[in-house]
């Protein structure tokens, strides 16, 4: 009997099949989103700017044309009900390799990037075309011959909200004019543990054996706060050697703000009030520094 | 501690430099008042009367243009760009008025035809109020009479460190702008037409061409190094002369004379090119300041079309709008809801016609409300309204900027890092607001970038490349005297212009009025590169189609073209 069952189950699944996977097996894929698993139907999520690629077959079918254009057309909802209805749209794209030498247009680089912002089915077909010839009718070319018309499931991601889990940061940073920085933190949520290396530059390569010639590496931890713009924090930093009238260890008030990355890598602007010397006129022992951090490949903020 | 307090030392002195020029050199730079001690009237313009009457004078400058002759001079780029004493005193008796009328030129084996532009100069404060408010007044009237014809404004509001002078930067590649727009209307109005199709008959008298510079100090220091500190006050300044009224006033009165030279409604697609319309353009700060002008107007045009969207339709558009200002990262709720035909329609009005933005240099965050706006469905008959275009390789906006707005929004939170990204970031900048981007297209005519100098010259030598670019738009006009694709009129759908093409990053309305595109480098190289032939190709395209799709909705009401 449970067999019988399982046998029925197999036999409906294989009758429904067709349903939910549109696109006919013969014709191969000619576009692909990349990051997404390469299936017959893809899934993409909302409101996450994708990149849509030629496969090698949408190269092949392209036969020479230069254009390529990728039409993305709206399906309607998730019910599919109102398909056929006037808010079918076309998105259309031209897909193009770079021209040589300019590095500003590496995404356009046989590929375009598109973001879906409505949940529900979408459509990709592949075009070709001789010239251009837009706005004319036939200016976006002719559908590319043995491309299948590839269906996207677009749906919602799951709303993760800022800085939850374990993050790791590591960077190099410049204190103008003469210090550098390198350090590392880890974030649980969103409290952090921070150990940074600073060097002066003109003592770390002047002559060490000259007594004026102190400190010219310092070591400080630090405790930080994430919030939206950045972190507070408090730190201390060790200066190895002895400074008349002055502590060993210094206490001091970090701030951090992230500003837009570069390349993907986060650049930040960090704020440093040290005390150097705990005394009843403490304010005129406070210095104030700035820097510009630069966080290195896989840190995570 | 001794550096620490030569540093405090040095600081001082340039903040109290940066304040003491500030203060000083507020003076208006066209719209003196003699009457005002303050206006700082140079003393080879002389006391100048005013009689308040208009005067038409056929022969003058060769343009048939209403004009008050102490407020005007006749004029033409070739004069004020001319070397030696005769240029340097031409320079000086334009610099003495706030009305330029720019003199017909004939067609020569070396130019195009054209019949002439005139170009006003509107200034205000560091407060937002005219500089001079009686002269402002008189060019109202005079445009207002300018405009009994059909006509082209063109406002153009310039940026940091530049002003009104003679011959800014800016202002000598608006002049260069507004011929190559004064040709292109010649060229249309000769093309040959079919005198049996109703309207109109071989040929028809160009539009006329009507700049308008609004000028205000966007610089207060002009010594090397020191003058990137005006950062923070300019920007301040910006907002402030924006938001004051004394803009928005003067856009309003430019809008009703407008709407009003309009008359009835337009008969042909192709009349829609013959009618007057009004093109906003802002860049840099001035882009900040136009937009603190008009923010408000435009979420308010929002606000109300989404009121006045039919029944059902308007409480789901209203939903739409309210869970996606509720959000503050990726959540089901932001998206237009499943089957978005039946978000809308909604219709903004778009009576102001259409306000451009190139690089400006503010904070995202200030468009996030017409960003949710950009999710709705509008019908087929909406106009655009609003168009962004940010230059990626804009330096000075994508790299210092984030920097300074780290230092002036030190008190306030952002209850989201998105947010916070929205508030460094410059206005076109922002990735998750863009809808579009502006790319060159591969072809291999594209217009090689120059550069030139000389007084009054336009630095990027726009000028020359007018009559190529005005004879290629030729085929386009040729296509929009009749009847235009479909496809051409829908936007912010996808769209090839001479040298570019718009496309479209998201799946926003095909006629959604909002438009923010990053623009391709090699199309627009940095802040400052706006006055180029690729550039300005896209930008008269897109206008000519607008006025084209104004001239459809105005006909077809609010029938679905599609």
């Amino acid at each position: 009997m449970t067999r019988a069952r399982a046998v029925l189950s197999a036999a409906c699944l294989a009758l429904m099949m067709p349903a939910v996977v549109p696109v006919a097996s013969a014709q191969p894929a000619c576009l692909t989103i990349k990051g997404v698993t390469p299936a017959n139907e893809l899934a993409a999520l909302l409101d996450v700017a994708n990149t849509i690629e030629l496969t090698e077959d949408g190269r092949k079918a392209l036969e020479q044309m230069p254009l390529a254009y990728v039409q993305v057309e709206y399906q309607a909802g998730a019910g599919g009900s109102a398909a056929a209805s006037a808010s079918n749209q076309a998105y259309v794209r031209l897909l193009e390799d770079p021209p040589a030498g300019n590095s500003s247009r590496q995404n356009d680089r046989a590929a375009t990037r598109f973001t879906f912002t409505r949940e529900g089915r979408y459509t990709l077909q592949l075009r070709r075309a001789k010239e251009f010839g837009w706005p004319n009718t036939d200016g976006k070319g002719e559908p590319a011959p043995g491309c299948a018309l590839q269906h996207i499931k677009v749906k919602a991601g799951p709303r993760v909200g800022d800085f939850s889990g374990t993050s790791g940061q590591w960077w190099l940073a410049y204190r103008p004019a003469t210090r550098v920085e390198a350090g590392g933190s880890i974030f649980f949520k969103r409290v952090g543990f921070a150990l940074s290396v600073e060097a002066n530059v003109p003592r770390f390569i002047g002559d060490r054996d000259d007594p004026s010639n102190f400190n010219p590496v310092t070591v400080a931890t630090e405790v930080r706060w994430r919030g939206s713009r950045g972190y507070l924090g408090g730190s201390i930093r060790y200066y190895p050697d002895e400074e008349e009238g002055l502590e060993q260890y210094r206490f001091g008030f970090v701030a951090g703000e992230e500003l837009p990355s570069f390349k993907g890598l986060p650049i930040w602007l960090v704020a440093d009030l040290r005390l150097d010397d705990p005394k009843v006129t403490f304010w005129r022992e406070l210095s104030f520094s700035l820097a510009f951090r630069f966080d290195l490949p896989g840190s995570r903020p | 501690m001794t550096e620490c307090r030569c540093k405090g030392a040095m600081l001082a002195m340039v903040v109290a430099g940066v304040t003491a020029s500030a203060c000083i050199s507020h003076a208006p730079r066209r719209t003196f008042d003699s009457l005002d001690p303050g206006s700082n009237l140079p003393e080879y313009c002389g006391t100048r009367q005013t009689t308040g009457d208009t005067t038409k004078n056929a022969e003058d400058c060769g343009v048939r243009t209403p004009h008050i002759a102490s407020d005007s001079v006749c004029t033409s780029i070739p004069q004020l760009t001319a070397v030696g004493a005769a240029g340097d005193l031409h320079r000086q008796r334009v610099s003495c008025v706030s009305h330029e009328r720019h003199e017909a030129v004939e067609k020569s084996a070396t130019s195009l035809p054209h019949a002439g532009f005139d170009l006003h100069v509107l200034e205000f404060d560091d407060e937002g109020q005219p500089w001079n408010r009686d002269l402002q007044d008189r060019a109202f009237e005079v445009i207002r009479q300018q405009l009994s014809e059909p006509a082209v404004v063109l406002g153009f509001v310039h940026g940091w460190k530049n002003d009104a002078s003679v011959c800014n930067g800016n202002l000598s590649c608006f002049r260069d702008v507004l011929e190559i727009l004064a040709k292109a209307e010649t060229a249309f109005s000769m093309l040959p037409r079919p005198a049996d199709a109703g309207v109109t008959t071989t040929p028809i008298a160009p539009r006329r061409v009507v700049g308008v510079y609004f000028g205000w100090r966007g610089g207060t220091i002009k010594t090397r190094g020191i003058k990137q500190v005006t950062f923070w006050g300019r920007k301040h300044t910006a907002h402030t002369i924006g938001d004051n009224g004394g803009v928005t006033n003067a856009i309003e009165r430019l809008r009703a004379m407008v709407i009003n030279s309009r008359g009835s409604g337009v008969k042909t697609p192709g009349q829609a090119l013959r009618t007057t319309s009004l093109v906003m353009v802002g860049h840099s700060f001035g882009g900040a300041l136009l937009y603190s002008a008009l923010a408000t107007s435009l979420n308010a045009a929002v606000g109300e079309a989404i009121q006045k969207a039919p029944g059902a339709e308007a409480t789901r558009a209203r939903a739409a709008m309210e869970t996606g200002a509720r959000r503050s990262a990726p959540e089901k709720s932001l998206a237009l809801p499943a089957g978005g035909g039946d978000t809308g329609p909604v219709e903004v009005d778009s009576s102001g016609d259409l306000v451009v933005l190139v690089n400006p240099a503010m904070e995202a965050s200030r468009f996030a409300n017409l960003h949710r706006a950009s999710k709705l469905q509008f019908t087929s008959t909406q106009v655009p309204i609003f168009v962004t275009l940010a230059s990626e390789g804009d330096s000075a906006v994508g790299g210092f900027f984030p920097i300074g707005q780290a230092f002036s929004t030190i008190a306030r939170s952002a209850r989201s890092r998105e947010i916070w990204f929205s508030m460094v970031k410059g206005f076109g900048l922002y990735e998750p607001y863009h809808t579009h981007r502006l790319v060159l297209k591969p072809a291999t005519d594209v217009p090689e970038r120059e550069e030139v100098s000389g007084e009054c010259r336009c630095k990027s030598n726009m000028g020359k490349f007018g009559d190529p670019l005005v004879t290629r738009l030729l085929d386009l006009y040729k296509t929009l005297d009749g009847t235009p694709d479909e496809e051409m009129l829908r936007l912010a759908g996808y769209q090839e212009m001479l040298y570019s093409r718009l496309e479209p990053v998201r799946d926003v309305d095909p006629n959604n009025p909002f438009i923010m595109a990053s623009v391709d480098p090699a199309v627009v190289a940095d802040h400052n590169d706006i006055f180029n032939p690729r550039f300005v190709d896209f930008l008269i395209e897109f206008v000519v189609r607008s006025e084209l799709k104004r001239g459809l909705s105005n006909q077809y009401g609010q029938r679905r073209l599609r």
